[in-house]
């Protein structure tokens, strides 16, 4: 700090001036006071005696109750709501960076036209009324010209909500295509939907690992990604004793602190499951009681189970069958109070995703694990009222040709967006000209961003509401500059899990620049279109109102330390318990999925191995990044700068490659990445190499993380669809790798068995 | 031209271009001496520069542009930030000590910044400011605004427009600020405060 | 007479990073800069099995500071205060020393010449030179004596989002790191080599403390290659020092 004497100077110096009048184009008045912070508070170091604003972190989904510490109107540090029953004082490594995005001289500050090519990212500013002007010009020529479903929305997260109702204003089937569902949880939420009846995991899961015996993760690396109340949950249930399996072809993070660790042949985890659930029925190890009184379709999943023996899933999936048997013995020895992790991220390989969740809530059901002390459990509403106005009512009608009929369980969820991207590049079965992209960065989250960037090649008109230039705001016509989570209001956030609470976000400083919150935006674009929602000036008013009937307000609320606290109701008697499905049982074998002509029981269907000379591809997240979204930010980026790709030792050594090493992979497509350090380890199996996802940005405005490191998005340029909802895979490219120019042919140490077929690269002449 | 007047014409140069600058006669005047000045020494660096063409109705949208690439958004980062922060704090963040820096002197002339769209150590509330004390003769805290704040990052921040290869207009708008900055601190803060007594010209 | 200590368990550690950025602002401590930090180490072979741990590290606060001996800054005498009884004890101190009664290394930030002997010394790269101020100064973990001071606890123990952090003093038997240090093994990051008493400890599994020691476990006594300088640098320094205006 710099000294500051000349403060104590300032009361001569302002008598003097007191009477003059200053002038200066509107940009000084006399100083109202002196010191913007107290004397005290000043010599104080550190965040000790600052100001204190409570809020909620968007540093990612999870969305951690936090304080902002502010002095002389800066933000000098976040911490956790200290009554917060969920994370108290603590917020993770990204929520401790947040001031660093407010301050980021990259930010967006303006709205903005496009003044180069798309792509390139050169622009002018213009005013809020020009921006939106332009907008509603463009959505309204092109429903006219092409009709309402030319119109298409990528939304995800708390900036996306308000401008959906826009989009829904203007007739379109897709006027939401959350990436976050299509790329991400769609697989687990449908098959949980129609088991256990509920969300066991969508943006939350609602699974009791802090009271569980025993636990199975299988894919999930809990501590790699963080989310502060449920690795709490994590790292409590293990000090209290419970054992661990894991499962993952990556010795993960958590697989550090397994009992037992299965490394798996990457997509074969269906078959390890089959093979569980049959040996369980087999040996009796099994609920008896459970499955009697609260489960549907035990018979049939008996006889379609009896083919998968752990003999047969060893050779699938490349495991000892000993430690197989050893693993669900004893996660059987203390059922039911055993958490089965459901995992999110479930876009693994296309067609047998929702199986694979499947199995998972069938296993979950046979340990009786439901509603009880370790299992999944009931999440405890703590909902406000809505306000009124706030959403549109549109009548659903399905238009004659549209992007959801192929995928029974996508229409709810929105158009999946691989068919959005279809559509706009082919022009068929209807052509799209015009997306909207807020709060998600589709060229980095979407598989083949060389498809998705051909696409808005051929769009009319593109626009998105972003904090930073990131690959996909480049690309657009129009950027509305979004405020960060810490300078707006959106919403009351209530938790539903096992420390219920609700809190709301709130601005802990004011707007830098001329952002703007997403209600402000999407009030305006209301008002311009005669559209007839959002009917309040500010955000407080329908805050207010939604905390009406719980006898609060935003005062009383932020009186109380921003954040009430309810008793949770997690379990049931086995006597009371009723499943919110149709039957209000636990429906082993899902009778929808069999009206739907899909698979109402999970069986294995084969995912193809890599080609010859090359693994697959896996990825997965770092506890110091949210997706490529925190990549620019100073401290972050500081903390890990760049990725590096875990190959395996003897896979390394076989091909001449060292510890440190930088190479270039190259996927099936011939597609080339980034120049990436390789990180030789004894933690990953021989035919999968491992990238933390996130990063090689590819947008020059980012300049801190611009280049740094190599994109897994820009390398999965395969993909299927899950037939259920229509959902993207991520795991099926593959790669090989080129040093100094060299390609070298990835050798195969573990032997395929005949019943996985391999990739073909097909020749092109 | 009176001191306080350029500073305050320089303080419009550097906001955003929401008119064309040929309509402001002060910068129009600035420029013609700057033009001037430069044909007569015959030492411009550039003898292609014409700072008039640029500032015309008909040139104002590349104006515009190029206001957003030297100064707000553009690939591999803006060339030259217009804050006081970024120079002088660590990490060339936003509103770090050198924004601190600006409050204390702002405040001690018993003034305070009107919560704008920028950050009050932006170029243009710094020159202002500049303008805004010379009109009331505040030459002892000036001379120390000059001497302990802008001199130590308005060079840089003119390096960094130089070096983006700016529009004539811009470059000339950088250049003339600092030599009158310059000029300003050789007249206040070493020869006595001859041109506040006498409300001359720099 | 006290010592705060502090004790980290990688049973329960996740390698978050949320204790380096919480520092960090807490600090304000400018980029790429760090009083404390996470290096994650593995996956790696151990003769324990495979290990994917982590070095979450801050300045140890050690017994025998060597940074402390190195400092050539001259000597001033200064008057401590036991926060606990009130006690007061008068010592000569350079720039850098260790609080008689809290034994926290610390820096005395407007005497620090900003030589960097006391960085080089570290065998644990605790200490850094902030070259980025107009005047060169070290700058290192404080312990939060600050803040505990206010009543607060560290930061980076207020942040952990699993507890892995504990912290207290060393020298009260009932204190949890007491407890942990003398009855659970936590043990001190050292080495044959370098062993100088340092005051955070670590517990864990067998195969990760395996890894941890090493990977990090320092070997190298730096100090001796600072303090064995050719002969009249520590007075070229000084001179050096002395003639600048701001020292004047």
């Amino acid at each position: 700090m710099k000294r500051r004497e000349f403060i104590k100077l300032s009361a001569a110096v302002c008598a003097a001036l007191g009477a003059m009048e200053l002038q200066g184009r509107g940009l000084f008045r006399p100083a109202v006071s002196l010191g913007a912070t107290e004397g005290a508070a000043q010599c104080l170091t550190g965040s000790l005696g600052a100001k204190e604003v409570t809020s909620v972190c968007e540093m990612c989904f999870w969305r951690c109750p936090i304080v902002g510490k502010i002095k002389d109107g800066k933000l000098v540090k976040i911490e956790g709501n200290p009554k917060s029953p969920a994370n108290g004082p603590r917020v993770c490594a990204r929520g401790n960076s947040g001031s660093q995005l407010i301050y980021d001289p990259d930010r967006m500050k303006y709205p903005m036209k496009r003044v180069g090519a798309r792509g390139e990212g050169k622009w002018a500013k213009i005013s809020w009324d020009e921006a939106l002007d332009e907008i509603v010009h463009n959505m309204q020529k092109v429903k006219k010209e092409y009709g309402p479903n030319a119109i298409a929305y990528f939304d995800h997260g708390a900036s996306a909500v308000f401008m959906r109702e826009i989009f829904k204003s203007t007739g379109t089937e897709n006027y939401t295509n959350e990436p976050a569902f299509f790329q991400c949880v769609g697989p687990v939420a449908i098959a949980y939907l129609n088991t256990a009846g509920y969300l066991v995991s969508g943006t939350r899961q609602y699974i009791d690992m802090g009271n569980a015996k025993a636990i199975l993760l299988v894919g999930s690396h809990i501590g790699e990604n963080v989310h502060v109340s449920h690795v709490r949950e994590f790292i409590a249930g293990l000090n209290k004793g419970a054992k661990l399996i894991v499962v993952d072809p990556r010795f993960s993070a958590p697989a550090d602190k397994a009992d037992i660790y299965l490394p798996i042949r990457p997509g074969t985890d269906t078959a390890l499951l089959l093979s569980w659930i049959n040996y369980v029925i087999q040996k009796n190890l099994y609920d008896n009681a459970f499955v009697k009184d609260h489960c549907n379709g035990f018979e049939k999943l008996r006889e379609s189970v009896k083919p998968y023996t752990i003999e047969w899933a060893a050779k699938i999936c490349d495991l000892n069958p000993k430690d197989m048997k050893r693993a669900i013995e004893l996660l059987a020895k203390y059922r039911p109070n055993v958490a089965i992790h459901p995992g999110r991220h479930s876009t693994w390989y296309g067609k047998d995703d929702v199986g694979r969740h499947h199995a998972l809530a069938i296993l979950n059901g046979l340990m009786g694990a439901v509603a009880v002390p370790g299992g999944i459990y009931f999440p405890t509403p703590v909902k406000p009222d809505k306000a009124k106005g706030m959403e549109l009512e549109v009548e659903e009608t399905e238009p004659p040709v549209s992007l959801t009929t192929e995928y029974p369980y996508s229409g709810a969820l929105g158009t999946p967006t691989a068919n959005i991207i279809k559509a706009t590049l082919t022009g068929k079965p209807y052509p799209i000209k015009l997306w909207g992209v807020n709060g998600v960065n589709i060229l980095q989250t979407i598989p083949n961003p060389y498809d998705t960037m051909e696409a808005i090649k051929k769009l009319d008109f593109i626009f998105c509401s972003e904090i930073l230039a990131n690959e996909t705001a480049i690309w657009s016509d129009i950027i509305l500059p979004d405020a960060t989570y810490l300078e707006r209001y959106d919403a009351i956030y209530a938790y539903d899990g096992l420390t219920p609470y609700l809190t709301v976000r709130q601005p802990v400083v004011d707007a830098m620049f001329e952002t703007k919150s997403p209600y402000w935006v999407a009030h305006q674009l209301a008002k311009k279109m005669n559209v007839d929602v959002f009917p309040y000036e500010k955000e407080q008013d329908y805050l207010n109102l939604q905390l009406q009937p719980l006898s609060l307000s935003l005062e009383k609320l932020n009186a109380q330390g921003g954040i009430i606290a309810f008793p949770a109701k997690p379990y049931r008697d086995r006597k009371d318990l009723k499943l919110p499905t149709d039957s209000g049982k636990y429906e082993l074998y899902v009778e929808d999925f069999a009206k739907n002509k899909l698979d109402p029981l999970p069986k294995f269907i084969p995912v193809t191995a890599p080609p010859k000379g090359y693994m697959r591809l896996v990825y997965g997240r770092v506890p110091m990044h949210t997706f490529s979204r925190t990549m620019n930010n100073l401290w972050l980026n500081n903390e890990m700068p760049e990725n590096e790709l875990w190959v395996n030792d003897g896979i390394a050594a076989k091909i001449g490659i060292k510890d440190g090493d930088t190479v270039i992979m190259e996927n099936q497509d011939g597609k080339k990445s980034n120049p990436v350090k390789v990180k030789v380890t004894a933690g990953i199996r021989p035919d999968a190499a491992y990238l933390p996802h996130g990063f090689g940005s590819k947008s020059p405005l980012l300049t801190k993380t611009y280049n740094k490191g190599a994109s897994d998005q820009f390398m999965i340029t395969r993909y299927e669809n899950d037939p259920y909802a229509g959902s993207s895979s991520h795991r099926t490219s593959f790669i090989r790798l080129i040093k100094d120019g060299k390609t070298l042919d990835i050798p195969e140490i573990r032997p395929l068995p005949p019943e996985i077929p391999r990739f073909e690269i097909k020749k092109t002449a | 031209m009176e001191a306080a007047f350029i500073f305050h014409c320089l303080s419009e140069a550097f906001s955003f271009p929401d008119t064309p600058p040929g309509a402001n006669n002060g910068i129009v005047a600035l420029l013609s001496q700057f033009s001037a000045d430069a044909n007569s020494k015959k030492t411009t660096t550039n003898p292609a520069i014409n700072p008039i063409e640029s500032i015309n109705a008909e040139n104002l949208s590349e104006l515009q542009a190029e206001y957003t690439r030297l100064f707000i958004n553009a690939p591999h980062g803006v060339p030259a930030p217009p804050y006081a922060s970024v120079y002088l704090s660590d990490n060339r963040r936003l509103m770090q000590e050198g924004y601190d820096e600006a409050i204390r002197f702002y405040l001690e002339a018993g003034i305070e910044p009107i919560k704008g769209p920028e950050p009050a150590d932006h170029i243009f509330y710094e020159l202002e400011f500049i303008a805004m004390l010379l009109d009331i003769g505040q030459s002892v805290l000036l001379c120390r605004f000059l001497n302990d704040h802008i001199l130590k990052w308005y060079p840089q921040f003119l390096e960094h427009i130089l070096r983006a290869g700016p529009d004539p207009y811009y470059e000339a708008i950088a250049k003339i600020t600092m030599s009158s900055l310059i000029n300003l601190e050789k007249e206040l803060c070493h020869e006595g405060e001859s041109i506040l007594k006498n409300g001359g010209s720099l | 007479m006290s010592q705060y200590a502090m004790v980290i368990d990688l049973n329960r550690c996740v390698g978050c990073h949320a204790c380096a950025l919480a520092c960090r602002a807490e600090w304000q401590v400018p980029v790429p800069y760090h009083r404390n930090w996470v290096k994650r180490l593995g996956p790696d072979k151990t003769p324990e099995g495979l290990s994917y741990t982590f070095w979450p590290g801050l300045c140890n606060h050690c017994d025998h500071p060597v940074c402390v001996g190195v400092c050539p800054a001259d000597k001033v005498e200064r008057e401590f205060k036991n926060p606990k009884t009130g006690e007061v004890k008068k010592m000569q101190i350079a720039a850098t020393y260790k609080d008689p009664f809290t034994g926290a290394v610390l820096i005395e930030k407007d005497r620090c010449i900003g030589c960097g002997n006391c960085v080089a010394a570290c065998p644990y790269s605790a200490r850094y030179l902030n070259e980025q101020l107009d005047e060169p100064k070290a700058d290192k973990c404080t312990f939060c004596v600050e803040r505990i001071a206010a009543g607060e606890i560290p930061a980076c123990v207020k942040t952990c989002i699993v507890d892995a952090r504990i912290f207290g003093d060393l020298s009260d038997k009932n204190s949890e790191v007491y407890k942990l240090v003398h009855e659970k093994g936590a043990k001190p990051l050292s080495s044959k080599e370098v062993d100088i008493g340092p005051n955070v400890y670590y517990l864990g599994k067998k195969k990760n403390i395996s890894l941890l020691f090493t990977k990090c476990a320092p070997h190298e006594r730096k100090w001796e290659k600072v303090s064995s300088l050719p002969p009249g640098r520590r007075e070229m320094l000084l001179a050096a020092i002395k003639g600048l205006p701001s020292f004047s």
